[in-house]
């Protein structure tokens, strides 16, 4: 091949290649849709990765006619994908689904703070971000608890019913859990640091890990699984995961239930570690009107019904009205009351001592 | 760890078997016919002339393979194996470590260029260009070693395929067929991005293929776009990130599909670029001497003499990213623009939210649209 021919193949790539940096471009700036007024539209970053959420917001776009984009993945690709775009980022509203992630995001600065009488008049106040006087930067609107399930056959009920009892040596060869990697267990290791210490905590995981009947694998609900078949005795749960399937009508669903027992931990003692979903106004929101219509729906009696009859959460609201059943047969229970902020700054923490003690 | 080699054998052998397979094909017949009038056995000419021959191939297919292996993050942190991608992994989400990560994969990628750099020597001093091309005729098998050949291919074809397919195909069925409203759009996003994504990649697999062609000292540019393969998504990600970062560029994320495309290429161009390599390296000089003794044109000998020869490299190039892209997940995560769901998102989404029974249809979609094209090259490779 001549000089030549490789210039004009190397010319039809270069063609090829300008079309596509030329795209963007063509693309509008953030900033100019800014200025469009009435422009309906909000950018949703989201870590809410329930399939049942599309009504949410198919509701809002109905009742608004305000048109949702959506970007959804983990809180922490969230995170750094917020981080690159910097002052430059279309989102408008942040959601994240782990309490220690939202204190996180705060931290970083990516919640633009604001005042809203009515999300301050129906979120409690431990459920949002502290105010300061530009206001509060993130809200939260349901929530979750992390709870045991156990074989009614393999174990006792009094050998499971505290955090604590699950590195005891009676339950040799029962726990399972999901990886200790994942936000969910290490939010519970957090506040479990914050409440006992670390060295105490650290103790407490070898202990588990000793117990267990199979290395962490699969999600909670593979977890709920296991129980029912007996592979484990006893495991830690998500509620909303329980609860999908205590109200499920499919008959292996149901099989799985009659064999499980639940349990609300530590009732007598500090309380059932619970975790928040929320979220807040994004730092450089192009469109924060739409933003904060779209937080005060959420706080909205109709959304947070929908949290509890949809996603099988607990509003945050009060005087909401739940009509599911799932959540009716958990009943009540005490809840652990730790401050937020410190289970997000235990994060790390509780991370590294899960690696020391080998909890996968 | 058992769990995790079985999946991976069975699930990248077909990267060793459809470039070797081109291989064995297009190989002189003659020389298995050549060696027996010459005294061996067939098994023993297979051995030492067509194996042998077919190393270049072999080697692409396995440096592929492990390359997808090392990349990996599902499979691994499935079963709980510890591995580099997953460590990476933690040291970005879970500790918030950029800088960590970066330095994990940095080892990473010198362990790559370790076995690059063993492969390439250890080759260097060989040719393997061959001057016929036809095929060995085929020899009809009969009885122990006909029920062998179909055990075996039958059972790889069992493990590696019909089993996970009809599982997936029970978890449908059990949930009875209601199609999410969004699948549609999934399909068409998963497809738009990886034909567009295959197209570019195979003319820059045949622009970068042809310039070491021409001037062997720049070998070493190949080498260095393999390093996408080897890289798992999500470091290739917080490597586009940091970049847009630096230049204020991240918006562009959401505007087009351009950054998802450009990271495609940089993790998958290695592998249509094995392929289009293995393909030239049949195309002996003396071929292209040939042709411009009968009075072609640098041009023309592109077009009528190797296009046609490589066509079924280009076709498998081209196959190797559109299903690498289908079922890519980490980068497509991060860099996405809004309302981009791809059946690999889906799937994943479905998967965090613990919804088997849902994730069946868009992974068996995925697995059929791969299945596609297959065919295709199967045809390609049978007509010749």
């Amino acid at each position: 091949m001549t000089t030549q021919q490789l210039q004009n193949i190397l010319g039809l790539n270069t063609f090829i290649l300008s079309v596509f940096l030329a795209a963007p471009l063509l693309a509008q700036e953030p900033s100019e849709a800014k200025g469009a007024k009435g422009a309906k539209e909000l950018n949703l970053y989201s870590a809410r990765h329930y399939q049942t959420d599309e009504a949410l917001y198919s509701n809002f776009t109905k009742m608004t006619g305000i048109k949702i984009n959506r970007i959804e993945a983990d809180d922490n690709a969230l995170a750094e994908r917020l981080k690159s775009e910097g002052s430059n980022s279309p989102a408008d509203v942040i959601l994240m689904v782990d309490a220690a992630r939202l204190w996180r995001a705060q931290i970083d600065g990516f919640f633009k703070p604001i005042h809203s009488q009515y999300l301050e008049s129906r979120i409690p106040a431990n459920m949002r971000s502290k105010p300061d006087p530009e206001g509060s930067t993130w809200f939260g609107f349901s929530t979750r608890a992390r709870l045991m399930v156990y074989n009614k056959t393999k174990v006792s009920s009094q050998d499971v019913d505290t955090y604590e009892k699950l590195s005891e040596t009676i339950n040799k060869g029962q726990v399972c859990t999901r990886s200790g990697a994942h936000p969910y267990m290490l939010s519970l290791i957090g506040a479990m640091i914050e409440r006992r210490g670390e060295a105490t905590t650290e103790a407490w995981a070898k202990g588990v890990v000793a117990n267990m009947a199979r290395p962490p694998r699969g999600g909670d609900t593979d977890q709920i699984k296991a129980v029912a078949s007996g592979e484990c005795g006893v495991a830690l749960t998500n509620s909303y995961y329980l609860v999908r399937l205590l109200r499920s009508t499919k008959p292996e669903d149901q099989e799985i239930i009659s064999k499980i027992g639940f349990i609300w931990p530590n009732q007598k003692t500090t309380g059932t570690h619970i975790n928040i979903a929320g979220g807040g106004v994004a730092k450089n929101a192009p469109h924060p009107q739409a933003a904060i219509q779209f937080l005060d729906y959420l706080a909205s009696d109709s959304a947070q019904e929908y949290f509890a009859n949809g996603n099988n959460e607990w509003p945050v609201v009060k005087s909401v009205k739940i009509e599911n059943e799932g959540l009716k047969t958990l009943g009540s229970f005490k809840a652990e009351n730790i401050s937020i902020a410190a289970i997000g700054k235990n994060q790390i923490a509780a991370q590294r001592l899960l690696d020391r003690v080998g909890y996968k | 760890m058992g769990g995790a080699i079985w999946s991976f054998s069975f699930c990248l052998f077909p990267y060793v078997y459809l470039i070797t397979r081109t291989a064995f094909l297009e190989r002189s017949g003659r020389l298995i016919e050549v060696s027996e009038t010459l005294g061996y056995s067939p098994i023993q000419g297979f051995m030492k002339l067509v194996l042998p021959m077919a190393r270049p191939a072999i080697f692409a297919g396995m440096a592929l393979a492990l390359m997808e292996v090392l990349a990996d993050f599902g499979a691994v942190s499935y079963f709980g194996v510890q591995t580099f991608a997953t460590g990476i992994f933690k040291a970005w989400l879970s500790f918030g470590d950029r800088v960590a990560a970066v330095q994990l994969a940095l080892g990473l990628l010198s362990f790559v260029l370790l076995i690059f750099f063993v492969e390439q020597s250890s080759r260097s001093k060989l040719r393997y260009a061959s001057s016929s091309q036809t095929r060995p005729l085929a020899k009809p098998l009969h009885g122990k070693t006909a029920f062998f050949a179909f055990t075996f291919c039958g059972g790889t074809l069992l493990c590696g395929f019909l089993l996970p397919a009809f599982a997936l195909l029970q978890l449908l069925f059990k949930q009875g067929l209601n199609i999410d409203i969004r699948y549609l759009d999934w399909l068409s996003n998963s497809i738009l991005v990886a034909v567009l994504t295959a197209v570019i990649s195979v003319l820059l697999a045949v622009f970068f293929a042809y310039s070491v062609r021409m001037n062997s000292r720049l070998s070493w540019i190949n080498r260095l776009l393999g390093f996408g393969y080897a890289l798992p998504g999500a470091v290739l990600a917080i490597g586009i990130l940091s970049f847009l970062e630096i230049f204020q560029l991240a918006w562009w994320m959401s505007a087009s599909v351009l950054v998802l495309v450009y990271a495609y290429l940089v993790r998958f161009l290695s592998s249509s670029l094995q392929s289009v390599e293995a393909g030239l390296s049949r195309i002996t000089p003396s071929m292209d001497g040939s042709a411009s003794l009968l009075g072609l044109s640098r041009m023309q000998i592109l077009q009528r003499v190797h296009i046609p020869l490589l066509k079924r490299s280009l076709i498998t190039a081209g196959l190797f990213v559109f299903v690498d892209v289908m079922k890519e997940l980490p980068a497509t995560l991060l860099l996405r623009p809004f309302n981009f769901d791809t059946l690999a998102v889906a799937t994943y989404q479905l998967a965090a939210d613990e919804r088997l029974a849902e994730l069946a249809l868009p992974s068996l979609t995925i697995v059929l649209v791969g299945l596609f094209p297959v065919f295709l090259l199967s045809r390609v490779i049978a007509k010749s």
